[in-house]
C-alpha cells in the first residue's frame, strides 16, 4: 500500500517536474523581459497560423482527393496508413533531435541536477517534455488526416476515439528508441559532448537530409505527368515493401494502432487499441531502464565549448596583435560571432548560402546539358528586352532572403548582456552599427551578389548589364539589412537566457520581412512607371534610386545610433 | 581624475542613487563599500557612461561623460562585476580588439600582452574561447585587455569575486603600481580587509545616500572609534537603520 502511495506521489512530482521544464522552454520564459517578449507571443502565433493554413489546407484536399480516388478500387484506408507512416518518419526523425537538445544540451540541466529528485524522475520529465512537442507537431500532421478521412468516410464515434488514443500513444515507440540511440552515442562519444560541436553536427545532419528529401521531390515533381495521387498514396503507405515496412518492424505500435483503427467497429479494435498502449508503455519502460544505466555517465561532462589550453606559437602572436582599424576590427568581432555560434550562423547566415547551392542543383538536375543550353540561348534572347524587369526581380529576391535570414534585424539583439561592453568601447555608436551592416552584407550579401552576377555572365549580358546587374544586388540588399538594423534598434531584445531567443523568437526579425518588401516595391515603382517610356532611363534610375535608398537609410541610421544606444538602460 | 556632481539615478519611485558628489584624486586608490543593494554598481556604471543618470554631470579628467563620451571613454578601463566578455572570440582576439578599439600602437600591444598574461598565466588560454573560460580566467582576460590599453583611470567592480589569492594579489599590486604612476583606481568591494590593506581612501554609500569619503583615519575619527574597519563599516552603515 505504502509503496503504491509512494510510487503515485513520485510520479506526481515527475509530472510537475515535466510542467516545470515545457513551461521553462518555452517562448514565455524569464520574467525580466522589457515587455517585448509579451508582444511578440502576441504577434507569432497568429503569424505562424497564418503561415500554416494554407499547408493544412492542401493537405486537407490532397486526402479528399486521394479518398475519391482509392474508395473506387475500395483500398481508401491506405490513406491512413500512408500517414501513419508519415507521422512516425517524421517523430523518428524529429525524436532525434529532440532527444539530443532535451536530454543533453537543455539549459537547465544544471539546474534540475541540484533538486532532490530520483534520476527516473528526472529522465521521465524529459522524455515526456519530448513527447510534448512531439504532440505539437502531430497535431498538425495526424489529426486534419484523421478528422478528414473520418468525414469522408461516415466514421463512427470509436474511429475518432481510437484515433485520438492511437496518435496520442504513437510518438511513445519513437521518442524511446530514438532517446536511447541518442544516449548510447552520448555514452559512447564523449568528444560529442560539446554544445557547439553537437550543433554543428545536427545542423549538417539536417542538411544532407533536406538534399535527401528535396532531390528525388525535384525529380519526382518534373517527371510526373500522371494526375492521379495513388501512386503517391502507395509509395507512402510502404504497400510495396521498403520504408513502410522497416518502420513497421521498427515501431510495432504503428502496425497495431493501424489495425486498432482498422477495426474500430468491433471488438477488436479495442484489444488492438489496449495492445497499442502495452506495448508503447514496455518502451517506455524500457527507456526508463536504459537511462537508468546509462544516462548519468553519458550527460556528465556536457560543456559550451572544448578547450586546447596550447601555448600561442611566435608566429600566432604576431598575428594576433597586428593592428587594424577601429571598423575593420568591428566588422570582424561580428563575423566571428556570427560564424561560431551555431545557433546565429544557422538562422542567420546559413540560408542565404543555401539557396544559391540549391537553386544551382535544380537548375542543373532540371535537363540535360543540350536542354540546359537551349533554355540559356533562349533566354538570354530575352534579357535584353526585360532587363529593367529582371533587375526589379532581383531586387525583390534579395529583399525576400535578407528579411527572412538577415543578421542585420537581430544585430543589437544577439549582443544581449555584451551591449554594455560595446556601450563601453571608445567608438561611436554609429561605427558599430555600421561594423554590423558591412559584417551582415559580407556574410549574406555575397552568396547571392555572385549568383546573380554569374547568371548574368551565363546569359551573356553586356559589361554595362553586368554593372547593373551587381549595382542594384548590392544596393537592394544593403538597403533591406539597414531596414532590418533600424527595426532592431527600435526596439531590441537584450533580455535573454538562450541564444535561440535572441534570432528565433524575435520579432523584429519578423517585422522586418513585413516591411522589406514593400519597401522594394516603392524602391522599384518609379523605374517601373518609367520602363514603360524608356528601357534604359528605368536601368539607370533604379541603379541610382537604389544607391540613393542605401545612403538615405545610412544617414536615418547615423542620426539614430545614439539615442538608440542611449535609450538601452540596464 | 573622477568628479561626480550631484548625481541621482531612480529606477521607478525607487532611487537608487541619491544626490551622490565625491572626486576621486588621481595617484591614489580608491575603495568603493556598501552593503548589497547600497548602490555601488549603479554609480559605477553612471560613472563609465553605461547607464544616464536622472541628473548630475560626471567628470572624467575634465571631461564630461554624456557630452563626450568618446573621449571620455578612451581614459576609462572597466571591469565590470558580471565579467561580460564577448564569450565567442579567444583570449587573445579579444584582448587585440579592445586594443584595436583604443588604437593601442602594436609593438607596445604585443609586449604588455606578453607581460600581463605571464603575470595571469593566462598564456596557455590565450588561443582558446572564452566561453570554454572559468569565471576567474575571464575576469582575468578582462584585466588584460584593460591593462593593454593602458588607462588614465581604471574602475574596477567587485575585483575580489573568482580571482584566486594569488591572482589577487597580483592585481593589488598592479593597481597600486597604477595609482603611483598617477593614475586614478576606484573600485568597489565587499572584502572589508582588503579594502583596509590596499586603499587610500574610501567612499561608502548606503541606501543610495554617500555617507562617507575620506580617508581611513578620518573615518576613525568620524566615528570616534579606534576599531577595525569592520567595526567602524557596521557602525556607519548600521547607525540610522532605525
Ligand atoms: N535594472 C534595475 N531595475 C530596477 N532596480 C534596480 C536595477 N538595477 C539595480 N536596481 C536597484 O538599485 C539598487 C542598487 O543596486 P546596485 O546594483 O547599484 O547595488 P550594489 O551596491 O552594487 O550591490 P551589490 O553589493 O549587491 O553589488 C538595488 O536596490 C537594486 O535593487
Ligand atoms: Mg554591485
Amino acid at each position: 500500500m505504502i509503496g503504491v502511495s509512494n510510487m503515485l506521489r513520485d510520479i506526481k512530482i515527475m509530472l510537475k517536474l515535466t510542467a516545470v521544464l515545457f513551461k521553462g522552454s518555452s517562448y514565455t520564459s524569464g520574467s525580466k523581459g522589457n515587455g517585448l517578449k509579451k508582444n511578440g507571443n502576441k504577434w507569432l502565433y497568429p503569424v505562424l497560423a497564418i503561415c500554416l493554413l494554407p499547408m493544412l489546407a492542401s493537405m486537407v484536399i490532397m486526402v479528399v482527393q486521394g479518398y475519391g480516388e482509392l474508395s473506387a478500387i475500395g483500398k481508401e484506408f491506405m490513406i491512413i496508413r500512408a500517414y501513419l507512416n508519415i507521422s512516425v518518419l517524421l517523430t523518428l526523425f524529429m525524436g532525434f533531435f529532440y532527444s539530443l537538445s532535451v536530454l543533453f544540451f537543455a539549459t537547465d540541466n544544471e539546474f534540475i541536477a541540484h533538486l532532490p529528485l530520483k534520476p527516473w524522475q528526472i529522465s521521465g520529465a524529459r522524455f515526456l517534455n519530448i513527447l510534448i512537442y512531439e504532440y505539437i507537431f502531430e497535431t498538425f500532421v495526424f489529426l486534419p488526416f484523421a478528422i478528414t478521412y473520418g468525414v469522408m468516410d461516415g466514421a463512427g464515434v470509436m474511429f475518432y476515439i481510437y484515433s485520438l488514443i492511437v496518435a496520442a500513444v504513437l510518438p511513445v515507440v519513437p521518442v524511446a528508441l530514438m532517446s536511447i540511440v541518442v544516449m548510447f552515442i552520448m555514452y559512447a562519444c564523449p568528444f560529442l559532448k560539446s554544445r557547439d560541436r553537437m550543433n554543428v553536427l545536427s545542423t549538417v545532419l539536417m542538411l544532407i537530409f533536406m538534399l535527401v528529401f528535396y532531390l528525388p521531390a525535384v525529380g519526382e515533381m518534373s517527371s510526373s505527368e500522371d494526375e492521379s495521387v495513388i501512386p503517391l498514396f502507395e509509395m507512402l503507405a510502404g504497400e510495396s515493401g521498403g520504408v513502410g515496412k522497416t518502420l513497421g518492424m521498427i515501431v510495432p505500435t504503428l502496425l497495431l494502432g493501424l489495425r486498432a483503427i482498422h477495426s474500430s467497429g468491433h471488438i477488436m479494435g479495442l484489444v488492438y487499441t489496449v495492445l497499442t498502449v502495452v506495448v508503447a508503455a514496455a518502451a517506455f519502460v524500457l527507456f526508463e531502464l536504459v537511462s537508468k544505466l546509462i544516462y548519468a555517465k553519458a550527460s556528465s561532462g556536457i560543456t559550451q565549448a572544448t578547450a586546447s589550453r596550447k601555448k600561442l606559437s611566435a608566429a600566432q602572436l604576431e598575428n594576433g596583435v597586428k593592428k587594424s582599424s577601429a571598423i575593420k576590427s568591428l566588422v570582424i568581432k561580428e563575423i566571428r560571432v556570427l560564424m561560431r555560434t551555431p545557433v546565429y550562423f544557422m538562422n542567420c547566415v546559413l540560408m542565404t548560402w543555401i539557396w544559391p547551392v540549391f537553386f544551382c542543383i535544380g537548375f542543373v538536375t532540371a535537363g540535360s546539358m543540350e536542354d540546359l543550353m537551349e533554355m540559356v540561348d533562349q533566354v538570354s534572347g530575352y534579357v535584353d528586352q526585360f532587363f529593367p524587369y529582371i533587375l526589379m526581380g532581383i531586387s525583390m529576391v534579395n529583399a525576400f532572403i535578407v528579411a527572412s535570414s538577415s543578421p542585420s534585424a537581430s544585430a543589437i539583439s544577439r549582443e544581449g548582456t555584451e551591449i554594455l561592453l560595446s556601450k563601453m568601447l571608445p567608438v561611436p555608436y554609429y561605427t558599430q552599427l555600421k561594423a554590423k551592416l558591412y559584417s551582415s552584407c559580407i556574410l549574406c550579401g555575397i552568396p547571392s551578389i555572385v549568383l546573380f552576377i554569374a547568371l548574368a555572365v551565363v546569359l551573356r549580358c553586356s559589361i554595362l548589364q553586368v554593372l547593373a546587374v551587381v549595382v542594384v544586388s548590392a544596393a537592394s540588399f544593403f538597403y533591406v539589412a539597414c531596414l532590418g538594423l533600424l527595426v532592431d534598434m527600435g526596439r531590441p531584445k537584450l533580455v535573454w537566457t538562450n541564444e535561440e531567443a535572441a534570432v528565433k523568437q524575435n520579432i523584429n526579425s519578423l517585422i522586418a520581412m513585413g516591411l522589406a518588401t514593400p519597401m522594394t516595391l516603392v524602391v522599384c515603382g518609379g523605374p517601373l512607371a518609367l520602363s514603360f517610356v524608356n528601357h534604359i532611363a528605368a536601368t539607370v534610375a533604379l541603379a541610382v534610386l537604389s544607391v540613393v535608398v542605401c545612403w538615405l537609410m545610412l544617414q536615418i541610421i547615423k542620426v539614430r545610433a545614439d539615442k538608440c544606444y542611449d535609450n538601452i538602460q540596464m | 581624475m573622477i568628479q561626480i556632481q550631484n548625481i541621482t539615478k531612480s529606477y521607478g519611485d525607487f532611487k537608487a542613487v541619491d544626490d551622490v558628489s565625491f572626486d576621486v584624486p588621481s595617484g591614489r586608490i580608491v575603495g568603493f563599500l556598501g552593503p548589497n543593494g547600497a548602490g555601488k554598481t549603479t554609480t559605477i556604471k553612471i560613472v563609465t557612461g553605461v547607464l544616464n543618470a536622472d541628473s548630475g554631470n560626471v567628470l572624467i579628467n575634465g571631461v564630461n561623460n554624456r557630452a563626450n563620451p568618446v573621449e571620455a571613454k578612451k581614459q576609462i578601463g572597466y571591469i565590470p562585476d558580471n565579467n561580460d566578455v564577448f564569450l565567442r572570440l579567444k583570449g587573445i582576439e579579444y584582448i587585440n580588439f579592445i586594443a584595436d578599439m583604443y588604437g593601442v600602437d602594436p609593438q607596445v600591444r604585443k609586449e604588455r600582452i606578453q607581460r600581463y598574461s605571464h603575470l595571469f598565466e593566462m598564456e596557455n588560454n590565450l588561443n582558446d574561447k572564452i566561453v570554454s573560460y572559468s569565471h576567474g580566467m575571464r575576469q582575468k582576460i578582462a584585466s588584460i585587455a584593460v591593462l593593454v590599453t593602458d588607462p588614465a583611470v581604471w574602475i574596477l567592480d567587485e575585483p575580489m569575486t573568482g580571482l584566486d589569492p594569488n591572482s589577487f594579489a597580483k592585481l593589488k599590486k598592479l593597481m597600486r603600481e597604477q595609482a603611483d604612476m598617477g593614475k586614478t583606481v576606484f573600485f568597489s568591494t565587499h572584502v572589508l580587509d582588503v579594502a583596509e590593506k590596499i586603499c587610500d581612501d574610501v567612499a561608502i554609500i548606503k541606501g543610495g545616500k554617500l555617507q562617507f569619503y575620506g580617508t581611513l583615519e578620518q573615518l576613525r575619527e568620524d566615528v570616534g572609534n579606534g576599531g577595525s574597519l569592520e567595526e567602524l563599516f557596521l557602525e556607519l552603515t548600521e547607525a540610522d537603520e532605525n
